[in-house]
């Protein structure tokens, strides 16, 4: 029997129970659906991935004071100060570039709109640190800090909710009552760990020294962060070593004792990130697993049921020539027929799944031509490694007794 | 219809030498042939007799070639059975044997085209004047006019002859009819008859295992079988008035 005359058969023998091979392929359909969410959010989160990590510069280390209340140990308050972002850019040579960091929030009023988002005080380096770019006007420099400009760099999403699509650069906003001059907008980050990375203001550390409430705020040459590059290439662990080893002769810990700062690297968290998302692409592709599971099996009962429906069918095909292989290749096609009819059927529903997500979370939208050949693979190997069975126990039945089956 | 040799000398087309046939269900053994031996020459027209039980279906069965004999020698067109694989077997049921049943076995779902078409899917030669081969099955047994009716919209007697229009597809040697007028009621059943006349007549060998007399009477040889034995082998001349006298009733009674 020739391929097309079993693809013929087995359409016109599917046709015929629409409704039930409809139900029995929903396992399937849903399995492949599940591939293609899968591999189209995985692409797609990766690719969002790899966007911010460039967003955010790659070889970035971020100085913190260790939160006393986290660690639950007692000891002095140890804080970050002016004079240990001047001491490691002096004594770390692979540290290229430093920034001092204050912060705090102050709603920010312009003309009837109103946001408060978090400002961060900072030196003029914080762009070379970051790759900070700029979709409209230009980044803080060093006049700027030096003469304690009053001027100020949106985020995106705070240009958005204080001008709206109006013109921000050279507008004047109201910072806790002090007029700054919008100088420039950020490039948008858009989210990194669900994070909005463009609710932020950046204005010039000595305006928000000398004008604006700091959050904990102790002592006046105190900073919240010190954020580094490091030199391309360097061994960043070696450095963070250095600069926390640095730190500890600074503030006179000793050795044993509690460390006081955290030196971390923005891009551990994004790989956290992208471990987390392993883990959730593991248990989502076990469910997508289990669902063509289930649903291979139920493909299996339906094609039992319909062997045992057909037997004098099968008893008149073997009387009239049709050998085993002929009657193993027609049940065997009428399963992947059904599986593959599912797969399609999964592999619009899985697009129009992934085109949701992506549009939900913000990444892009991609089903790869992998995905797609996976997906199809895998409902064909359900049909073959489900329909088998059904096939075989179709095959292997004495004519004379399926001739005379009713 | 068969490149019949000049010699008188013809092998015949089917040898049954002490064919014997056991079914072994568990407990014990059934013996449902026990020493069949007679042939069949090319062209007969052969009925095979017997009650329930008498071995005539077991002996259907052998000589389709649906099933191996226990012990003895079947030849059917000088193969012998007993040494064919099953793709073998397969290959002599798609190609010289057409299958005539008493539940006339068509699909349901295909018309009587498709039905006819059927065995060509098995066929090991490429067909390519499949369709216009049936066609011409079809209009043999009088059905011309019904290639697109599905067996539902067919009555018994068409749906029989479509049946055996599909038993002709591949132009076999033999037609082998298991109580194909079991299901027809009495005036249809002379017609399958006298249909299988027409081919006898065309030169096809043709075998009906039947357990109604008037239908055996068709035939012009008579096998008669009780427990598993062959107990009777002769011409029916008598029967062949009968035949005769059925012939003129089916004849005046189509319409």
């Amino acid at each position: 029997m020739t391929l097309g005359a079993c693809l013929r058969e087995a359409i016109t023998a599917l046709r015929l129970n629409a409704l039930r091979s409809g139900l029995t392929a929903i396992g399937v359909i849903i399995g492949v659906a599940g591939i293609i969410v899968l591999s189209a959010a995985g692409g797609g989160a990766n690719r969002k991935i790899e966007q911010q990590i460039n967003a955010l510069g790659s070889d970035t280390l971020i100085i913190a004071p260790v939160k006393m209340e986290n660690t639950g140990q007692r000891g002095p308050v140890v804080l970050l100060t002016d004079d240990d972002a001047k001491a490691i850019a002096e004594r770390v040579p692979e540290i290229v570039h430093i920034t001092r960091e204050v912060d705090g929030n102050v709603t920010i009023v312009a003309g009837n709109a109103s946001w408060t988002p978090e400002y961060w005080g900072v030196d003029a380096s914080y762009a070379d640190v970051f790759n900070v770019k700029t979709s409209e006007g230009r980044f803080l420099d060093e006049r700027d800090v030096r003469s304690a400009a009053k001027v100020i760099v949106l985020g995106a999403t705070v240009a958005e909710k204080l001008f709206g699509g109006a013109q921000p650069v050279d507008q004047i906003v109201r910072m806790g009552g002090v007029p700054m001059r919008v100088i420039g907008v950020r490039s948008t980050l858009g989210f990194v760990g669900g994070q909005n990375q463009d609710n932020h203001v950046f204005v010039p550390i000595t305006t928000a020294r000398s004008r604006l409430p700091q959050k904990e705020k102790i002592a006046p040459r105190q900073l919240n962060l010190i954020d580094m590059k490091v030199l391309a290439g360097a061994d960043r662990a070696a450095v963070k070593e250095a600069i926390l080893a640095l730190l500890r002769e600074r503030k006179h810990i000793r050795d044993g004792e509690q460390d006081r700062f955290d030196v971390f690297d923005p891009t551990q968290f994004v790989e956290l990130m992208n471990a987390t998302h392993g883990t959730l692409s593991l248990l989502l592709g076990a469910t997508a697993a289990i669902s063509l599971l289930v649903g291979g099996v139920g493909i299996m009962n339906i094609m039992l049921v319909s062997v045992t429906e057909r037997t004098s069918e099968i008893g008149l095909r073997m009387a009239v020539g049709a050998r085993k292989r002929d009657i193993l290749a027609q049940f065997l096609t009428e399963a992947v027929a059904l599986c593959l009819a599912a797969g399609i059927a999964g592999l619009a529903l899985g697009a129009a799944g992934a085109y949701a997500t992506a549009a939900a979370a913000g990444w892009p939208f991609i089903v790869g031509p992998q995905s797609v050949a996976l997906a199809l693979a895998a409902s064909v190997g359900v049909g073959v490694a489900f329909g088998y069975v059904p096939a075989r126990r179709a095959a292997s039945l004495n004519p004379i007794d399926a001739l005379r089956h009713e | 219809m068969t490149a019949s040799g000049a010699g008188s000398i013809e092998r015949p087309i089917i040898e049954c030498v002490g064919l014997t046939k056991i079914y072994d269900i568990g407990v014990e053994k059934v013996q449902a042939l026990r020493g069949v031996t007679f042939n069949v020459r090319r062209g007969e027209f052969i009925a095979i007799m017997g009650a329930s039980g008498s071995g005539k279906s077991t002996l259907a069965n052998l000589l389709g070639a649906l099933d191996k004999p226990t012990s003895g020698d079947l030849t059917i067109d000088g193969a012998a059975i007993a040494r064919m694989s099953g793709d073998e077997l397969a290959r002599l049921r798609n190609r010289d044997i057409g299958f005539v049943f008493q539940q006339f076995n068509l699909l349901r779902r295909m018309t009587a085209l498709e039905n006819v078409l059927l065995p060509l899917n098995y066929s090991q030669s490429k067909v390519s004047d499949g369709a216009t081969r049936a066609k011409a099955k079809l209009e043999e047994v009088g059905l011309g006019a019904r290639l697109g009716h599905t067996p539902a919209q067919l009555s018994g007697g068409q749906q029989q002859r479509v049946a055996i229009a599909r038993a002709l597809i591949n132009n076999p040697n033999i037609i082998l009819a298991d109580e194909p007028t079991g299901a027809l009621d009495t005036h249809t059943s002379h017609e399958i008859m006298r249909l299988f006349s027409t081919l006898h007549a065309k030169g096809l060998t043709v075998i009906v295992i039947t357990h109604e007399p008037d239908i055996a009477g068709y035939a012009e040889r008579l096998l008669q079988f009780r427990d598993g034995k062959l107990i009777s082998d002769c011409r029916q001349d008598i029967q062949q008035d009968n035949r005769q006298d059925n012939l003129a009733l089916a004849a005046g009674g189509e319409p």
